[in-house]
């Protein structure tokens, strides 16, 4: 019998082009014990090969990887590709991927559609060329649709059980891939996915890899869509939400391979804005300019969000892409629009991000500016004034502020944050660590208005997005300060989240994680991310006398 | 694709159709004498009259063209956008009342039932033409419903000028009625499934 689950699998495969089934292509291969040398989606193609792996035995393959969605490779589409496949033959890999420089690899070709028997004919009568002298595959295997299926299976193992877990997959599926996706529901169907806290090694192995499968299947519709924003948003999360599971160092291989897809769709993201004249500073519509108003300045956050994550995670980027996401990041950091405390850890990512670029003191007065209106506005006297908790999306402040409570299913409407501030005290101490002491002082007296709301919940919590109900919230009330504890209280502050130590490589994906889901920004959270992305003038070696 | 929110686009662009909309209902008021109906299907129109002449009715477009420069971000405010949008209803409104006018002209002219003044001065004479030229409506009870006279500007102060009617412009009026009054129910009347 056929299940829901292997007909959306066979749906997804159908649809896909070459380049977006290679990450699941690749959590396939590690699923069944691969070791992938080199994918050339992180790097530039290598002779016709599109990805490079040993199998588990230790044999290595080059493959060659082909999109015919829902059709058929012909005879005629064959020959065109005989110099590719030729390629893929007669050039060995490069030296760093072989253990000998006789060693030879399996040539395979690999495409998510059938194959005609007279194309199928074609590749062997040219895949003769391997007993000639001076080849250097050993032999050469074709993959198609079926086999694709086959291999794809253990992620089925994996696929949620639960009514809940489809009906939120079928969602994703049948959405119109414009829509931003919602970070619970992506954290929910993969929180389904984990196994038991008991289980074995291999099944960890298992599940680590068929949750990266399926997040890839999930990302269809946006796929269709080039929504890179969106894609990029679903990597970070699955990626975070498998975080747990890397508990040795295979597993966190495994992650940390898949994670700079996150950055790929960052780099996508920033091609296109630029190649579309998007400017941060200027109104910009994709379609039409008058009905994309409201739209607009959270469009130029977001993209300058994932411009900030491509800096932090070092992607390799074009010297004029690099000068634009600076231009982004510097643009709004400098000139917020200010709308919700949702934004804040998105702002202090962007702080970093400049960090990287530039080499002034701009991006520390941005910052405390960002931290004096916040204040003004939670800790004033305007209680209409003060910015939502940052459990609020864009469009639920949105309605708020324009008094249409129809048009959000939250509670804004019955929730004040006047009075309260998350995330301040996160930025004070970031002011702290950087010796701005004077300005620290200034900001004082305001700081201590608004009651600051601290998360104090379990670490385990931190990799969802689903709010959790166990763990406290802290308010936590301020007057007087004293200039050293507070710089020690911000170098120490990293200490508390120790759980994250082991994903020191991987703090772009938690700054990027904290972006997206803001109210995973604790305090500890973002001081650990402070003392890793960026460099301070007070630190752990280097504290005040 | 760039991130967005289709909902709040799609939101806003509701809210921008209906401040045109309002905006041409007011500088056209006659549009608003006028149903709307909407077609759902096909892309022409056509009247097919009792003795089974197809009468087209041309559908035309009505467009408004801005050119909106890329300002500052800051720049482009709610007040910005309102104003292009009343820009775009002045432009339609001007092409819907020019196309209305058209067409009324072209549809009186084909049934012979235009009166020109040629120049000379609006008349109790030249309105009693007019009355006589139009099919009139009565309710059930065979009340007259009045038509409704859209004129040029200024023409509503030259008619108020004029007056009241004569007593002799009101007989000729009453007996006009009257006869309309017998079309009407002669009209009524034929409203019958013979044989």
């Amino acid at each position: 019998m056929i299940t829901v689950a292997e007909r959306l699998l066979e749906s997804w495969l159908d649809s896909q082009t070459e380049r977006r089934y290679q990450p699941a292509f690749i959590q396939m291969l590690v699923s069944e014990g691969w070791t992938v040398l080199h994918n050339t989606r992180h790097a530039p193609i290598e002779f016709g090969k599109d990805v490079i792996a040993r199998d588990p035995a230790g044999v290595l393959h080059c493959f060659q990887l082909k999109g015919n969605p829902g059709s058929r490779v012909t005879k005629s589409e064959a020959a065109s590709l005989l110099t590719q496949f030729n390629e893929l033959l007669m050039t060995a890999p490069g030296p760093e991927f072989r253990k000998s420089a006789d060693e030879k690899h399996v040539a395979v070709f690999v495409t998510n559609g059938e194959v005609d028997e007279e194309a199928r004919l074609l590749f062997e009568r040219a895949a003769e060329i391997c007993r000639q002298p001076g080849a250097t595959a050993s032999g050469y295997q074709l993959w198609t649709r079926g086999d694709l299926l086959k291999k794809l299976g253990p992620a089925m193992r994996v696929w949620p059980a639960t009514l809940d877990g489809i009906r939120l997959i079928l969602n994703l599926l049948a959405g119109d891939g414009r829509e931003p996706p919602d970070p619970q529901d992506i954290s929910r169907i993969m929180a389904s996915l984990l196994p038991a806290a008991d289980a074995s090694s291999p099944a960890k192995d298992a599940a680590l890899s068929s949750m990266l499968v399926v997040a890839e299947i999930i990302k269809a519709r946006w796929y269709e869509r080039d929504n890179h924003q969106a894609l990029h948003c679903v990597t970070v999360l699955a990626a975070i939400a498998a975080m747990p599971l890397a508990d040795t160092d295979t597993r966190l291989s495994m992650l940390t391979n898949y994670a700079p897809l996150a950055l790929e769709h960052c780099a996508d993201l920033l091609a296109e804005a630029h190649a579309k004249n998007f400017s941060p500073k200027r109104a910009w519509s994709e379609r039409d300019i008058l009905g994309e108003y409201d739209v607009m300045w959270e469009r130029r956050r977001l993209v300058a969000d994932c411009a900030a994550i491509a800096l932090l995670g070092q992607v390799d980027l074009s010297c004029e892409l690099r000068s634009y996401g600076a231009e982004l990041v510097s643009a709004v950091a400098h000139h917020v629009m200010l709308w919700g405390q949702a934004q804040i850890p998105s702002l202090i990512a962007a702080f970093w991000a400049r960090g990287r670029v530039e080499a002034n003191i701009a991006r520390e007065f941005d910052l405390a500016a960002t931290l004096r209106k916040v204040q003004e506005l939670n800790g004033g006297h305007d209680d209409t004034a003060a910015l939502p908790q940052p459990y609020y999306n864009w469009p639920d402040a949105w309605a708020y502020f324009r008094n249409l409570p129809h048009m959000t299913g939250s509670g804004i409407f019955e929730d004040s944050a006047h009075g309260h501030l998350f995330f301040g005290r996160a930025m004070m101490f970031m002011l702290a660590k950087r010796n701005m002491k004077r300005t620290c002082g200034e900001l004082w007296a305001g700081f201590t208005r608004p009651i600051h709301e601290e998360a104090h919940l379990p670490d385990d919590s931190f990799f969802s997005a689903v709010h959790c109900e166990d763990g406290a919230m802290h308010q936590i009330q301020l007057r007087t300060g004293v200039w050293v504890d507070l710089v020690n209280e911000g170098i120490d502050a990293a200490g508390a989240a120790a759980f994250l130590d082991r994903f020191g490589s991987l703090a772009w994906l938690i700054a990027a994680y904290v972006s997206l889901v803001p109210y995973r920004g604790w305090t500890r959270v973002l001081m650990w991310l402070d003392a890793r992305l960026d460099r301070t003038w007070y630190h752990a070696a280097a504290r005040p006398e | 694709m760039l991130p967005t929110y289709p909902k709040l686009e799609s939101w806003r662009a509701r809210l921008n159709q209906d401040r045109v909309r309002t905006n041409v209902r007011a500088l056209v008021p006659m549009m608003g004498l006028v149903k709307s109906h909407i077609q759902f299907e096909g892309r022409q129109s056509a009247i097919q009259r009792e003795t089974g002449e197809l009468d087209e009715t041309p559908i035309t477009s009505a467009s408004g063209e801005i050119s909106i420069e890329f300002v500052d971000l800051a720049e482009f405010t709610e007040e910005l956008v309102g104003k292009h949008l009343d820009d775009i209803a002045q432009q339609l409104a001007r092409g819907m009342s020019e196309h209305f006018q058209q067409r009324m002209h072209e549809v009186t002219e084909k049934v012979g039932n235009v009166v020109d003044g040629q120049g000379k001065p609006f008349s109790e004479e030249l309105f009693l033409e007019v009355m006589e030229k139009i099919e009139h409506n009565f309710g059930p009870d065979g009340s007259w419903q009045p038509p409704t006279m859209i004129v040029g500007p200024g023409m509503a102060e030259k008619i108020a000028a004029a007056g009241e009617m004569s007593s002799e412009g009101n007989k000729r009026l009453k007996a006009i009625l009257e006869r309309k009054r017998d079309d009407h129910r002669r009209r009524e009347a034929a409203r019958i499934l013979v044989g």
